[in-house]
This record gives structure tokens, sequence and C-alpha cells, in this order.
């Protein structure tokens, strides 16, 4: 075994480790701002880690990962049907995430449910092979949706709260 | 399974509509479109998507690759899709403004 | 209509849309089996034809690029459109947020000028790698937004004059439209390309699609600081020595 082989998987499991106290951070929390630490971290340090196992596997750069998962050739890789197992489990994630965005009622824990809705999508179209596409949706994702709801639902709480200062008087 | 794609398209578009007709909050609306429109993301990716094939970077080697065309139009959709969202949060604060309240069945009580 | 009725309404119907989607979506041949001619010629031609090493790019600047100025001027319309909607809602006042903390503000600064190096060479490389105007501009406003996170809203509005960025939204999408009355003139077609070509996987390649890159650029980066200043003043509250319309008094 190859000092890279290991590396690899030393990439692999903190990356997947990371990933999973991040999920178990933002549940945990009772805040959104703590929660937000999490979230963002979730956001960062899992994929820069597994991004990392994936550069150091593939020698020839992010355009070789593909050549990899050629469906039922290659080095032995699976299929489900026609489909990488990968696929389907980002699916299904994507799936299932879009289901609570859309259950969340109330705005602000919706932002945070929003977010982690972007990141799968992230993640599927990287498994689409679309790269600029999930570039496009991460800083969509990540800068504009954020920004722009969390001044929208701070604008709307202000003025509730006003109104019913008002209303007590 | 090979139709899983597809379904998870129609599934996003039918979620975020149910999202917006069952909505409370105007911006809770505006999020539950933007899942709406996710769902067209999907299927133009899963429509350009090829068994085996890489993305379209070209560099330094020719293999087979996904479609292009339809990457550079969801690329573009995504972009709009923060616009759009922009505008409906725009209306709704003015809605809120105007009437006191987020919530589409009570705006719609107060105009009339 | 009440809420039952309207959720019962929406039951109906999006059982029956679910059913159309599907069987629409049915028709289509299976996922992976793709056979349309347009995707595969442009993989074959592009990169020989116009150098670029990242077709997508090729396509949103080139192929498509009709559909690209499309949609700058949706972008630049929908600015429009939320500066007047939300322009009459200044009036009332709420509290001026501002970062005290050194740490944070030093942190900031540096991480406000890492990003905004980060947009600039994902717009460099968007014809090389995966990135180009529309993603690099995204991530230059967001550099800006971050001066606003760890600073105030006084250095974010210094930082973005608002006729300054309006000017620039205008210079973007209309350079882009020129670019392409320059094609009529050089290469017979709106839009045509009409730069040599350069070297594959070099910055210098792909003909006229560098600049048409940087007038999205410049469009999308002035296009969202706008978005977000619009949305920051409805939000950031003048106080009596200052009012984000007038600059300090």
């Amino acid at each position: 075994m190859k000092a890279s082989d290991i590396l690899v998987d030393v990439f692999l499991a903190s990356g997947v480790i990371a990933q999973l106290i991040a999920c178990i951070g933002v549940v945990a929390f009772d805040d959104v701002f703590d929660r937000l630490h999490f979230s963002g971290a979730g956001a960062t340090l899992g994929p820069l880690l597994i991004g990392a196992r994936a550069c150091t596997r593939n020698r020839h750069g992010a355009c070789g990962a593909a050549h990899r998962f050629r469906s039922g050739r290659g080095d032995g890789r699976r299929t489900v049907g026609e489909m990488i197992p990968l696929q389907v489990v980002i699916i299904v994630l994507v799936g299932a995430a879009a289901l609570a965005v859309v259950r969340q009622a109330d705005p602000l824990r919706q932002t945070l449910v929003n977010g982690f809705y972007g990141l799968s999508l992230v993640v599927l179209f990287v498994v689409f092979q679309a790269p600029d596409v999930a570039l496009s949706m991460i800083v969509v994702g990540s800068i504009a949706y954020p920004l722009i709801l969390l001044v929208a639902i701070a604008r709307v709480r202000g003025r509730a709260e006003d109104t019913t200062d008002t209303d007590k008087q | 399974m090979s139709y899983l794609p597809y379904a998870l398209a129609a599934w996003l578009f039918v979620v975020g509509l149910y999202g917006v007709v069952s909505s409370r909050n105007l911006i809770h609306l505006a999020v539950c479109l933007t899942v709406m429109q996710s769902g067209t993301y999907v299927l133009l990716l899963a429509i350009g998507y090829k068994n085996g094939g890489a993305a379209p970077i070209f560099r330094p080697t020719r293999h087979k690759a996904v479609d292009p065309v339809v990457q550079a139009l969801t690329l573009t959709d995504i972009v709009v899709s923060v616009t759009v969202v922009a505008l409906i949060l725009a209306l709704a604060l003015g809605a809120h403004k105007e009437s006191g309240s987020v919530n589409p069945d009570e705006i719609a009580d107060f105009s009339g | 209509m009440t809420r039952q009725i309207r959720l019962g309404v929406f039951t109906v119907a999006g059982c029956g849309l679910a059913a159309f989607l599907l069987w629409g979506l049915a028709g289509l041949p299976g996922f992976g089996h793709y056979h349309w001619p347009y995707g595969n010629v442009l993989n074959q031609v592009a990169p020989n034809e116009r150098h670029t090493s990242n077709v997508v790019g090729a396509v949103v600047f080139d192929y498509r690029g009709f559909d690209t100025l499309g949609e700058e001027f949706i972008l630049f319309s929908a600015v429009v459109g939320v500066s007047l909607l939300l322009r009459k809602d200044r009036e009332e006042a709420a509290p001026a947020d501002r970062v005290r903390s050194d740490p944070i503000m030093a942190t900031g600064a540096v991480a406000a000028a890492l990003l905004f190096v980060l947009g600039l060479w994902v717009v460099a490389f968007g014809y090389v790698t995966p990135g180009g105007g529309f993603q690099g501009g995204v991530v230059l406003a967001g550099a800006f937004l971050l001066v606003y996170l760890t600073g105030g809203y006084r250095e974010y509005h210094a930082l973005t004059p608002h006729s300054p960025v309006e000017m620039a939204e205008a210079i973007g999408a209309g350079a882009f439209a020129i670019l392409g009355f320059a094609g009529i003139a050089y290469a017979g077609s709106y839009l045509g390309n009409f730069l040599g070509i350069g070297d594959a996987g070099s910055l210098y390649s792909g003909g006229s699609i560098p600049l048409l890159n940087w007038a999205t650029a410049v469009e999308v980066c002035a296009a969202m600081i706008l978005l977000f200043s619009e949305f920051l003043k409805t939000y950031v509250i003048p106080t009596d020595d200052w009012r984000p319309e007038l600059g300090p008094r």
C-alpha cells in the first residue's frame, strides 16, 4: 500500500466524519447562529477534504475522475441498473431535502434547510458531470439566497414586533 | 431505475408547487418556488447526461463527454432564479408594508 | 377561496399534473442514453474551432451567445424592478449594526480581498476550467458583501457607491450587446467570433469569448451588488448622523 493510498483513506474518512459532525451539530443546537457554524463547516470542511481525496486519487485532475465512473466497466465499479450508486443516493437525498424545505413553515429555519438543499443539489450536479452548474449553485446558494432571504425575514419580523408593541400600548 | 432522475425532476416540481399552494408566508412561498425551479435544472442535466461521460472540459485529452448545451442553459437558469426570488421578496415586502402581513390569505382579505 | 378548498383543488390538480409529467417524462430515452446530435457535435467541434477547453464556456459566450444576451437583460431589468419596488421603502428606521471586534474586522478585510481575487480567478479562467462571468461575478459581489458582514454598512456603502455601480451594470450589459455588433462588422453575424482563437488551454484562447466573459462578469457583479444594496438599505436603518442615501453629513 503506497503512501498516497493511505492519504486517500485518511482524507475520505476525515471528510465524512467532519460532515457527520456538522450534521449532528445542526440538529443538536437550538440557536440559529450556533447552527450556522455547523452548516458553514458542513459546506466547506467536508467537501474540501473529500475533494482533496479526489485530487490525490486522480492524478489527471478533475476531468480524469469521471473516467473511473464508466458504467459497469473500468475498475470493477458496480452499477444499479444503468446508474452508479452515488447517483441514486444523491437523487434520493435531494428529493428528501426538497420535501424538508417545503414542509418547514418558519422562513428563518427554512433558509437553513434551503442551504442544505442547495448543497445537496451541488453534489447532484457534480455527479451529473456539470461542474460549471455546480459552481453557479454554490455561489448562488451560499451568497445570494441567504442574504436576500435573511434581510426580507428581518424586515418583516422587525415590523411585526413594531406592530405588536403598538398594540400593547 | 434509469428513469429515477426524471422522477426526481417531477417530484421537485410537484413538491414545490404544493409548497406554493399551501404556503402561509410569502417568503416561504418564494423559497418553494426555487424548489419548483430546481426541478428544471435536474431535468435538463438528466437529459444531457451520458453513461460513462465526463464533464465537457477537454484538456489535454479528448473523451466521451456529457451535453454542454443543457449545462449552459442550467447555468443561466440558476442566476436568473436569484433575480426572480429577489423580485418576489421585494413584492412581498411591499405587500407587508401595505397590509401588515406576509400571509397570502390575510393579504387577500385585506384587499377584498 | 378557503384554504381547505384550495388544498382540495390542488390535490386533484397536483395528482393530474404529476401523472402528466411522469407520462411525458417516460417518453424520454432512459437516463444516460443520450443520442441528440447538438451536444455531441459541439463537443467534437468546439475545442478545435474555438480553442476553449471548457465547452460550456464556449456555448454560453459563443454558440448560444444570443441566449446569454437575453439573460443579461433579464438580470438588468430584474434589478431595475427590485430598485423600483424597494425604493419607496426607506423611511422607516432600524438599528444600525456595526461590527466592533477588531480581529473580526481584520480577518474580514483579508478574507474579502482573498475572495475578490478568487472571483477574478473564477472569471478569468471561465473558458479554460469550470467557472466564468456568471459564477465569478457573484463571487466578486460576495467579496463586497463580506465587507458589510465583517465591517459595517458604512464601509460597504463607501466601497459600492450607487451611481458608479449602476453605471458598471449598464456598461457590462451594453458591452455585451456592442460586442455583438462588432461581430457583425468583423465576422458577418451578430455575436460572431471576430478575434484570433489563440492557444488552447491558455487565457489567450476562444477569440471574443474572453471579452464577452468579462462583460458578463461586470454586469453580474454590479447587478448582484445593486440587489444586495437595495435589500440592505431596507434593513440598515439610517441614523441621525448618517444616511445611506446621503452619506456622512
